[in-house]
């Protein structure tokens, strides 16, 4: 497989303190939407700024878009868009304006303002300086800027920031679109699970500077809890079998709650029912959400 | 396409245009002419005096510019370098700048490029006010005479070029700890410490080895034709290089470069 983004025993010290990211192998395929997903502080915007040079890195290698970064930053950068934290922008300037800054640093025909500034929906800022924007105009002149120069690897740090419901929606789709019609690979980092899960075809969760999970979002999906409810003509024994199988079962309301069970094994559990001489009048599994998952993998890290 | 430089520097033009840092170069650079045309207008009679002589041009810049070397240049260079650099600081610029592929030798003469072009916008704009301090007034006020002599002399621009240039080391100072420091007040108070000390220190036999003391110094020297520290004039550029070389050092290998 082909990466965009590779790094190898990836490794950075904020002064004598805990190493974060501590030996980080981060692997985004080439055109892949790579979730990186992480509490506060897990260490996701520090991995980032050593992807794009803004940190050293103190042990390990990074390869981005087939360059190694010790051997420079700026055949990275011209190919790739970045939103760090928040917009940096100059506040006395308007959109237009912060972008020409861009612009002339890169070097890209000016037309391209105005192409970013529509597809982030900025067109008609006109002469309103950016003291003037809202924190989630700011955020999308961010996309903007980051987009300035076509890049091929697009890199966004929480870039739902600030953005209301629909904009969510409207970011989303528009990093979606790039992303198939342009063949950009964007690392988006977020701890909006859900947001990611709409978003992603790969994950990375970071925990403490490690990951935890790395690979397709459908990997991480298959790692659901499934919780199963039960209702048979004998609850009470139907506990015991459920129990006896391994399984962790409550009897509540009238209602067995089976936790941690998938479909396959609930198909055993209801072959053992029907063995017993038990009627299952009700059988139903529910999967947990992502976020379920995610709690399970960074709580069997503590 | 324009060349790379070019675009550099008006991409740091841009931001530039609209910040305080410009507005204050301007105001700085106004301010001793515009006390000076008030002056004329409040006390004609000496104005008028003082036209007819004909040594006027050269008493005349003199007192602009001993007011200027002695305090006012160096307190504007150290708020208008620490306002440029707090655009960046405040706005997270530096972070903006340093993802762009732009190498960083380019990124620091950029700025020091925009310095360059402050000082001398600095510099037009306060000999356009000498100029014009001591001629609009002659005009508006019939009774008195238009000064004799030019302004715009080869002694005018050699000693205001040397003025300007033994201002570096406190610009060059200034530039890197500006650069450096986050906080506002840190560059500020330093440069202000330090250019109070220069002050204290000027009367000093050791005053010419203190960076600050340079404006001035450069002033008494050509005002009273002393040669007292001839053999140090090539201080002041040592300072300078010194102090940009080691910011520039800082600059490029600094652990993070946000």
């Amino acid at each position: 497989m082909q990466y965009a983004v590779e790094t190898n025993g990836l490794t950075h010290h904020f002064g004598r303190g805990v190493p974060i990211p501590d030996r980080l192998d981060m692997r985004v395929p080439a055109g892949s939407i790579y979730g990186f997903l992480g509490q506060n502080g897990a260490g996701k915007t520090t991995v980032l700024r050593l992807l794009l040079g803004l940190l050293h890195m103190h042990s390990g290698n990074i390869r981005v878009l087939g360059h190694d970064l010790a051997q420079g930053r700026l055949p990275i950068l011209r190919h790739t868009g970045a939103l760090i934290e928040s917009p940096a922008f100059y506040a006395r300037l308007t959109a237009v304006e912060n972008l020409r800054v861009l612009q002339q640093w890169r070097g890209v025909p000016q037309s391209r303002i105005t192409h970013v500034l529509e597809l982030t929906g900025l067109a008609d800022t006109g002469n309103k300086k950016l003291s003037q924007f809202s924190l989630g105009m700011k955020q999308r002149l961010g996309i903007a800027a980051a987009l300035l120069h076509s890049p091929q690897l697009l890199i966004l740090d929480e870039p739902t920031n600030g953005l209301d419901p629909g904009g969510m929606i409207a970011l989303r789709e528009l990093l979606l679109r790039l992303n198939r019609e342009q063949g950009i690979t964007l690392i988006v980092s977020s701890h909006l699970l859900g947001e990611i899960e709409k978003l992603a075809t790969h994950a990375g969760v970071l925990h403490q500077g490690r990951l935890l999970f790395q690979g397709p979002v459908s990997e991480l999906q298959q790692r659901r809890i499934q919780q199963a409810t039960a209702e048979t003509s004998s609850n009470e024994q139907a506990l015991r079998i459920a129990v006896n199988a391994g399984f962790d079962a409550t009897l509540q309301g009238g209602i067995i709650h089976i936790n941690s069970c998938s479909r396959q094994q609930l198909a055993l559990l209801n072959a053992q029912f029907h063995a017993a001489g038990l009627e299952v009048y009700h059988l139903s599994a529910a999967a947990g959400d992502l976020e379920s998952v995610f709690l399970q993998l960074t709580h069997s890290q503590v | 396409m324009k060349p790379f430089f070019i675009r550099l520097l008006f991409a740091e033009w841009l931001k530039l245009s609209r910040s305080a840092a410009l507005w204050l170069t301007l105001a700085g650079a106004a301010i001793i002419p515009v006390i000076k045309m008030i002056e004329a207008f409040v006390r004609p009679e000496n104005f008028a005096q003082h036209t007819a002589h004909p040594a006027f041009w050269p008493a005349y810049y003199n007192e602009c510019w001993q007011f200027m070397s002695m305090f006012l240049l160096p307190l504007g260079i150290i708020l208008i370098v620490c306002m440029m650099f707090q655009t960046e600081h405040s706005h997270g610029g530096w972070r903006q700048m340093h993802w762009q592929p732009v190498p960083e030798a380019a990124l620091f003469l950029g700025k020091l490029g925009m310095v360059v072009l402050l000082s001398l916008i600095f510099w037009v704009v306060f000999t356009a006010g000498i100029w014009i301090s001591a001629m609009l007034p002659a005009a508006l006020m019939g009774g008195a005479g238009f000064p004799q002599g030019s302004l715009f002399t080869g002694s005018y621009f050699v000693r205001s070029a040397l003025l300007m240039l033994a201002a570096w080391p406190v610009i060059s100072l200034q530039f890197v700890l500006g650069m450096m420091l986050r906080n506002f007040l840190l560059p500020a108070g330093i440069g202000i410490a330090l250019f109070v000390s220069a002050l204290i220190a000027i009367q000093w036999q050791y005053g010419a080895f203190l960076p600050y003391t340079w404006p001035a110094l450069e002033f008494i020297q050509q005002k009273v034709n002393a040669a007292k520290y001839y053999h140090l004039h090539w201080l002041p550029y040592a300072y300078s290089a010194l102090f940009l070389a080691a910011g520039y050092v800082w600059y490029r290998y600094r652990a993070i470069k946000d």
